[in-house]
C-alpha cells in the first residue's frame, strides 16, 4: 500500500502544473524594496504594486503598478502606472479608500495618511485622508515601508478603514461613503496604556550645567559608564544632537467579547488591554478591560528567543483566544512551552472569569504543549481541510551529534511540527514532524503552508531552505500518519539575494494568494492556477 | 563624556577602546594628591524638598534672572514653563513660590536649550520649533515669557513628543557668542550670530541677527520595528541626528566644520569674521582610494572586513599642531600631512602596503614618544567548525594587532614594530541563547560599580568635595577637602592602555569575566581616586528605590555664596513624568 501511495505521489508530482510563475523585470538600476498585489485599475485582476528605489541615489523612491492580465506573459519593465514618492513619505499600503474605481495607493507621512489616485487630474492626484502623528515620521532614504496591517475593515461595513499608530496610542480612521464619496472624518484616537519606567542603572556625573541628552524612551539595551573626562574628540565617540525613540504596543483586532464587533487588543509588560468597539463603528478611547498576563513580558522574556504571544480564535466560537510561547527556564534541556487560553474551554483553575475571560483568575492555560528546542517561529495556518487554524512550529533542537554533522555540510537541521486543531483543541503530539537542513548563509529561510493546491484535502508546503532555490512539497497520508513527501511538487531557482513577500489577503481556502519573489533585477509573481 | 557599550551591537573598535580604557585604569589606585587636612566633623543634611505638581519633560538649573544664583527651571510635558527660585539668604533653597510663566506653543515639536544669547543678564530659554527660534526671558512678575524671535527661518519640524533639551545653541565659531545648529532633513544648518537684526513688529531688536552661513550634510540614522503579526510585538520608531563636528583643521586655533557624507569628507574652514563658506574649502572622495587586491568579504575562517569602503582617521602625526590624515582601503594605507591651508590629499607622505587584510585601523602613540603610530587590527571570523563547536562549549575569536612606528614627517615604518595575537573567549552560544539575561545582569552589576555622584566645593573652602551614591544606592556619601589627581583618562593614558592590552600584557586571553572585571576595576579605581580611599565623612539616605528612580545627582550653587548645594533629582516609578528634588547641604 505504501509503495502504491509513493507511486501515486510520484506520478502526481510529475503531472502537477499548478504553479504559475511570471517574471516582471525591473527598470535598469532600480531595486524593488517591497511588493504586493492590489486591483489598482479596478478590472478585477490583481495588479503588481512595487515600491522601488535607485540604490545610487538617496531618496529616489517610487511606486510602480504593473497591471494584471489573464495568463500574464512576461511583462515589460516599464510600469503601467507609477509616481515618484515625496521625501516625507514613510510607508504605503494598497486599499480602496476613495470613490474612484479600483484600489488606491495609501501613503503615510509624519502628518497623516494620503491617497494616490492614478486617474485623477494632476492637482487632485494626492488627497489627504486624515491627519495623524504617524509613528514612523522620518523617511528611509532607501525604501518606502509597507504598512498593510494599517488597512482593516474595523466595523465590518465592507469598507476599508485605516489604522495609524501614533506615539501615544493608535488613531483609527473609519471610512464612510455617501453618494460614492469616501470620507475619513470619523476618527478615534485611542490612548495607549502607560508602560512602567525601566531602571537603567545610570546616574550622570555632571556639574550642574544642563545635560544635553535629548533622548526619549528606551529600547536599546545599553550599559553606560560616566567617566567625567575631557578627552579630545579624535576617538569620534558618537555624540548625538538629538536621539528620539517612540514606541507603542502593536494593535490587534479581534472580537474579545463575542458581540460580533472587532475590539482592539494590545499588550504591555504585565497586562493585556482591551478597547471595546462599544457599538458598531464606535471605539472606546480608553481601555475597557485589562487582565494580568500569565507570562510577564519583561526584559528577560523579551530576550527569550522563543517568546511570542498571539491572539486568534482557536475554536472558531467568535471570541478571541490567546497563545503564548516561552522557553522553559526551569528545564535543563532546551524546550519551549506553548500555552493556550481558549475562552470557554478552561475548567477549574483554568476557567475564565468575568474580569479575565481569556486568562482566568490564575493564568492557567486550558492546554499546554511542550516543544523540544528553540521555537524560531510559530504560526496558525490551515493545514488540513477543516477551517480550524492548525499550529505550525519551526524550531531548532540543539543536538550535539546533528550539529557535529553540520560542520561538514554547513547546514543546520530545523524541525517543522504541525499540531492539528480538532475544534479548538490541538493534538498533544505533532501530527506532522519533518526535519530539513537549512543552509548556514545570510538569507531568510521560509517554510509555510500555502493552502490546498492539489485538491487532496491537505495544504502544500512552500520551503526555502537554501538561498538559491524554493520548493513546494505535498503532504501524504500513510499508515504512520501524515508526512511531507520528499520529492517536491515544484521547484524554482532563485537569485541568492532574493527576498520573498507573502502579500496580505487569503485565497478561498485560507492560504495565501501566492507569493512574490524580489530579485535584484526582477520580481517573480508566483500564483496558483 | 559618557562611554557607552551597546551590548546588542558593539562597534568593534568602540568596544576595543572601551576595553583599553578600562584596562588602562584598572591597574590599581594611583596617588591622589596630598592628604586631606584635618577638618571638623562633617554633616550632610537634607535642607529642602521639591515635588512639583507638574508633569515634567525637562529640568535644568540655570541662572535665568542674572543674580548669579541658579534657579530650577521646569519645562512641562505640555510646554508649561515654571521657575523655582531661592529666597533671601538664610531661607531654604528654592523656597520661593514657583513662578509659572508662559507655555510653549507647540511642545511636541520643540527643542529647548539655555544660552546667554546677548551676553548680558541671565540665560535665555531658546526654543526651536516649527515657528522658528524664540528666546524666552525671566520676568520677576510673569516668570519665563517670550522675549523675541531670534529667527523665523531657523526652524525645526520633527516631532519629539514633548519639549526636549538639545544642544542646538553652540558657540560654533568660538567667538564667545552662542550660534544655532538646526537639524533640517539630512542637513545641519549653521546660523552664526552677528550683525544687527531688523526690528520686528515695530519694536527695536534686543538680540543680534542670526545668519545662515552653512548647511552641512549629516548622517541621520533611523530604526523602526514594524512587525505587527504578534501580540507581543512593539512598534518602534527611532532616529538619531549626530551633532556638528567642529575641530581646528588648519592650526589657526579657529574651529572648522567637518562633514562626513557617504564616501565624501569635507571641511568648511572658518573665516576671519567667524563665518563659514557655504561650500566646503576641502573635499576628498574616499572612493577614489582603491587597493586593487581582491575584496575581503566576511567569510568563515578569514579576516573580518567591516565593509569595503575606505576609512579615514585623523591625528597630528608630525607634532606641528595641525591634524594629519590616514586613509586605508583593503591592504593599502596612505598618509597625508595637514597644512595651514587645511587638509590636503594630493601629496601622500607615505603609502604603505600591509601583508594582511585589516578590520580596523587607529592612530595611537604606542611608544610614548608623543607621535601617533599606526595600529592595524584584524579580527578573525571563526570557522563554521568553531561556530558549531561553540554551540555547546566555549569558543574563541582571534584578534591580531600590528603596530607600525611613526618615523616622522607623516611616514610609518614599512614593517610592523609591534605584533601580537589576542583571543577573546566567549561562552557557549547555547548558554547565551538559553539565558541571555544572565550576561546582561553581569554587565549591569559592573555598571552599578560606577557610582553616580558629583564633585564641587560644598563648604566654600576652595577645595574639592565629593558626593557619591553608595554602592547599594541607598545613601549619598560625603568626602571633603580632596585634591584630585589630573584626569587619568586623557589621551596619553588611553594610548598607554591600548599599548598595554595589545602588546605588553602577557595574558593575551580575555573572557567576559575578565572584561567585566576590568570595567569593575576601572569603577573602583575611579571611586578611590575621588575619595582618596578614605572612609566617608557623612551620609544621608536617598529615596527608596522601589518608589523613585534616581535620575541625577548635581552640584549647584543655588545661593550664590560659593558653596554648592547637592541635588538629587528623582523620577517617580508610578508616574514617570513626576520628579522630586532633594537639596542637601554639607557642612
Amino acid at each position: 500500500m505504501i509503495l502504491g501511495a509513493c507511486a501515486w505521489a510520484l506520478q502526481a508530482a510529475a503531472a502537477w502544473n499548478g504553479v504559475q510563475a511570471t517574471a516582471v523585470p525591473l527598470e535598469s538600476g532600480l531595486r524593488a524594496t517591497a511588493a504586493t498585489w492590489g486591483d489598482v485599475n479596478g478590472d478585477g485582476r490583481a495588479d503588481l504594486v512595487l515600491a522601488r528605489h535607485d540604490p545610487r541615489r538617496r531618496f529616489v523612491r517610487s511606486i510602480a503598478v504593473h497591471f494584471g492580465h489573464d495568463g500574464r506573459s512576461a511583462s515589460g519593465a516599464k510600469p503601467d502606472l507609477g509616481f515618484d514618492v515625496t521625501p516625507d513619505t514613510t510607508a504605503f499600503a494598497v486599499g480602496d479608500v476613495h470613490g474612484d474605481p479600483g484600489e488606491e495607493i495609501v501613503l503615510f507621512s509624519a502628518s497623516g495618511a494620503f491617497a494616490w489616485r492614478p486617474r485623477a487630474s494632476e492637482d487632485q492626484r494626492f488627497v489627504r485622508l486624515f491627519a495623524a502623528d504617524f509613528l514612523w515620521q522620518v523617511a528611509d532614504p532607501a525604501r518606502v515601508h509597507p504598512w498593510s496591517a494599517g488597512l482593516v475593515d474595523l466595523d465590518r461595513d465592507g469598507l476599508v478603514d485605516v489604522i495609524a499608530p501614533e506615539p501615544g496610542g493608535w488613531r483609527l480612521a473609519l471610512q464612510r461613503r455617501k453618494d460614492g464619496v469616501a470620507a475619513f472624518e470619523t476618527t478615534f484616537a485611542l490612548v495607549a496604556p502607560p508602560e512602567p519606567l525601566e531602571d537603567d542603572a545610570y546616574v550622570s556625573l555632571e556639574n550642574g550645567t544642563p545635560e544635553f541628552r535629548g533622548r526619549r524612551g528606551g529600547g536599546t539595551l545599553r550599559v553606560s559608564f560616566g567617566l567625567d573626562s575631557s578627552l579630545k574628540d579624535e576617538l569620534d565617540l558618537y555624540d548625538p544632537l538629538l536621539d528620539v525613540t517612540e514606541r507603542v504596543p502593536s494593535p490587534h483586532f479581534a472580537d474579545f467579547d463575542g458581540d460580533g464587533d472587532l475590539d482592539l487588543l494590545a499588550q504591555t509588560t504585565r497586562r493585556l488591554w482591551t478597547y471595546a468597539q462599544v457599538e458598531k463603528g464606535k471605539f472606546s478611547l480608553q481601555p475597557t478591560a485589562s487582565a494580568t498576563l500569565p507570562v510577564v513580558a519583561d526584559r528577560e522574556r523579551r530576550l527569550d528567543a522563543s517568546y511570542a504571544a498571539r491572539v486568534l480564535d482557536l475554536d472558531l466560537d467568535g471570541r478571541v483566544d490567546c497563545a503564548i510561547f516561552a522557553s522553559d527556564k526551569r528545564s535543563e534541556d532546551v524546550r519551549t512551552q506553548a500555552l493556550f487560553f481558549v475562552q470557554g474551554q478552561g475548567r477549574g483553575d483554568a476557567a475564565g472569569t468575568a474580569d479575565s475571560p481569556v486568562f482566568g483568575a490564575r493564568g492557567v492555560p486550558s492546554q499546554l504543549l511542550v516543544i523540544a528546542g528553540f521555537v524560531a517561529a510559530a504560526s496558525f495556518e490551515r493545514v488540513d481541510s477543516d477551517p480550524y487554524p492548525d499550529l505550525v512550529v519551526r524550531c531548532v533542537r540543539p543536538d550535539l551529534i546533528d550539529q557535529l554533522r553540520s560542520i561538514s555540510s554547513e547546514t543546520l537541521d530545523a524541525d517543522l511540527y504541525v499540531y492539528l486543531n480538532k475544534k479548538g483543541v490541538l493534538s498533544k503530539r505533532p501530527d506532522i514532524s519533518w526535519r530539513f537542513p537549512v543552509r548556514l548563509r545570510g538569507f531568510d529561510p521560509n517554510a509555510r503552508f500555502v493552502g490546498d493546491r492539489t485538491g487532496d484535502g491537505w495544504s502544500e508546503l512552500f520551503v526555502r531552505a537554501e538561498p538559491e532555490s524554493a520548493k513546494l512539497y505535498a503532504l501524504r497520508v500513510g499508515r504512520d500518519g501524515v508526512s511531507v513527501f520528499e520529492k517536491p511538487l515544484w521547484e524554482r531557482a532563485l537569485d541568492s539575494d532574493a527576498e520573498i513577500d507573502f502579500p496580505d489577503g487569503a485565497a478561498r481556502d485560507g492560504g495565501p494568494r501566492g507569493l512574490l519573489v524580489r530579485e535584484p533585477k526582477q520580481v517573480i509573481e508566483v500564483s496558483w492556477r | 563624556m559618557a562611554l557607552t557599550v551597546v551590548l546588542s551591537a558593539a562597534h568593534a573598535l568602540g568596544a576595543a577602546h572601551a576595553l583599553w580604557a578600562a584596562h588602562a585604569l584598572a591597574a590599581g589606585p594611583q596617588t591622589a594628591g596630598a592628604a586631606a587636612a584635618a577638618l571638623a566633623p562633617a554633616q550632610l543634611e537634607r535642607v529642602a524638598t521639591i515635588e512639583p505638581e507638574l508633569d515634567v519633560a525637562e529640568w535644568s538649573f540655570v541662572d535665568v534672572d542674572g543674580d548669579r544664583r541658579r534657579e530650577l527651571v521646569l519645562v512641562g510635558t505640555r510646554g508649561e514653563l515654571v521657575v523655582h527660585a531661592s529666597g533671601a539668604a538664610g531661607s531654604a533653597p528654592l523656597s520661593l513660590a514657583p513662578k509659572r510663566g508662559a507655555s510653549l506653543g507647540d511642545p511636541a515639536h520643540s527643542l529647548i536649550s539655555f544660552a546667554n544669547v546677548d551676553g548680558a543678564g541671565g540665560e535665555e530659554l531658546v526654543v526651536l520649533s516649527t515657528d522658528g527660534t524664540l528666546a524666552y526671558g525671566f520676568d520677576a512678575e510673569k516668570g519665563l515669557v517670550p522675549l523675541e524671535r531670534l529667527s523665523r527661518r531657523a526652524r525645526f519640524g520633527l516631532r519629539v513628543g514633548q519639549p526636549t533639551l538639545a544642544e542646538f545653541t553652540r558657540d560654533v565659531n568660538a567667538d564667545g557668542k552662542p550660534d544655532l545648529v538646526v537639524p533640517a532633513g539630512e542637513k545641519l544648518e549653521v546660523w552664526i550670530q552677528g550683525g544687527a537684526k531688523a526690528a520686528e513688529g515695530g519694536a527695536p531688536a534686543r538680540f543680534a541677527a542670526f545668519q545662515r552661513t552653512a548647511a552641512v550634510t549629516t548622517q541621520v540614522s533611523r530604526w523602526g520595528a514594524r512587525s505587527a503579526s504578534e501580540l507581543s510585538d512593539v512598534l518602534e520608531s527611532s532616529f538619531s541626528i549626530p551633532n556638528l563636528t567642529v575641530r581646528d583643521a588648519n592650526g589657526d586655533a579657529r574651529p572648522d566644520l567637518y562633514v562626513a557624507d557617504g564616501a565624501s569628507r569635507a571641511w568648511h574652514l572658518q573665516r576671519g569674521d567667524g563665518s563659514f563658506a557655504e561650500t566646503p574649502d576641502v573635499t576628498v572622495d574616499l572612493a577614489l582610494f582603491k587597493d586593487t587586491i581582491e575584496e575581503a568579504k566576511v567569510r568563515p575562517g578569514h579576516t573580518l572586513a567591516l565593509g569595503d569602503d575606505a576609512s579615514l582617521e585623523s591625528r597630528d602625526l608630525d607634532g606641528d599642531g595641525i591634524p594629519d590624515y590616514v586613509i586605508a582601503h583593503r591592504r593599502k594605507v596612505w598618509s597625508f600631512l595637514g597644512t595651514q591651508a587645511g587638509p590636503q590629499f594630493a601629496s601622500p607622505s607615505t603609502i604603505l602596503k600591509t601583508a594582511d587584510d585589516t578590520t580596523a585601523l587607529a592612530l595611537v602613540d604606542l611608544d610614548k614618544n608623543g607621535r601617533a603610530d599606526l595600529l592595524l587590527v584584524k579580527v578573525q571570523v571563526p570557522t563554521i567548525a568553531t561556530l558549531v563547536r561553540g554551540v555547546f562549549g566555549e569558543w574563541e575569536v582571534t584578534i591580531g594587532a600590528s603596530g607600525y612606528e611613526n618615523q616622522g614627517r607623516g611616514t610609518f615604518a614599512t614593517t610592523p614594530k609591534w605584533k601580537n595575537e589576542l583571543s577573546v573567549r566567549l561562552p557557549a552560544i547555547l548558554k547565551l541563547f538559553k539565558n541571555p539575561e544572565q550576561f546582561v545582569r553581569r554587565f549591569e552589576e559592573t555598571a552599578r560599580r560606577f557610582r553616580g555622584g558629583t564633585i564641587g566645593d560644598f563648604d566654600g573652602d576652595g577645595r574639592v568635595d565629593v558626593a557619591l551614591v553608595s554602592l547599594d544606592r541607598a545613601e549619598l556619601e560625603l568626602w571633603r577637602g580632596r585634591e584630585l589627581a589630573e584626569n587619568t583618562f586623557g589621551e596619553s593614558a588611553l594610548d598607554r592602555g591600548v599599548a598595554k592590552v595589545l602588546f605588553e600584557d602577557p595574558n593575551t586571553t580575555w573572557d567576559l569575566e575578565r572584561i567585566a572585571g576590568a570595567f569593575a576595576g576601572l569603577a573602583e579605581r575611579r571611586a578611590a581616586e575621588l575619595t582618596g580611599g578614605r572612609p566617608r565623612e557623612a551620609a544621608e539616605g536617598l529615596r527608596a528605590r522601589d518608589a523613585y528612580r534616581l535620575d541625577s545627582v548635581r552640584n549647584v550653587d543655588l545661593e550664590g555664596d560659593g558653596k554648592d548645594e547637592i541635588l538629587a533629582i528623582y523620577r517617580s516609578r508610578n508616574a514617570p513624568a513626576r520628579i522630586a528634588v532633594d537639596v542637601f547641604r554639607a557642612r
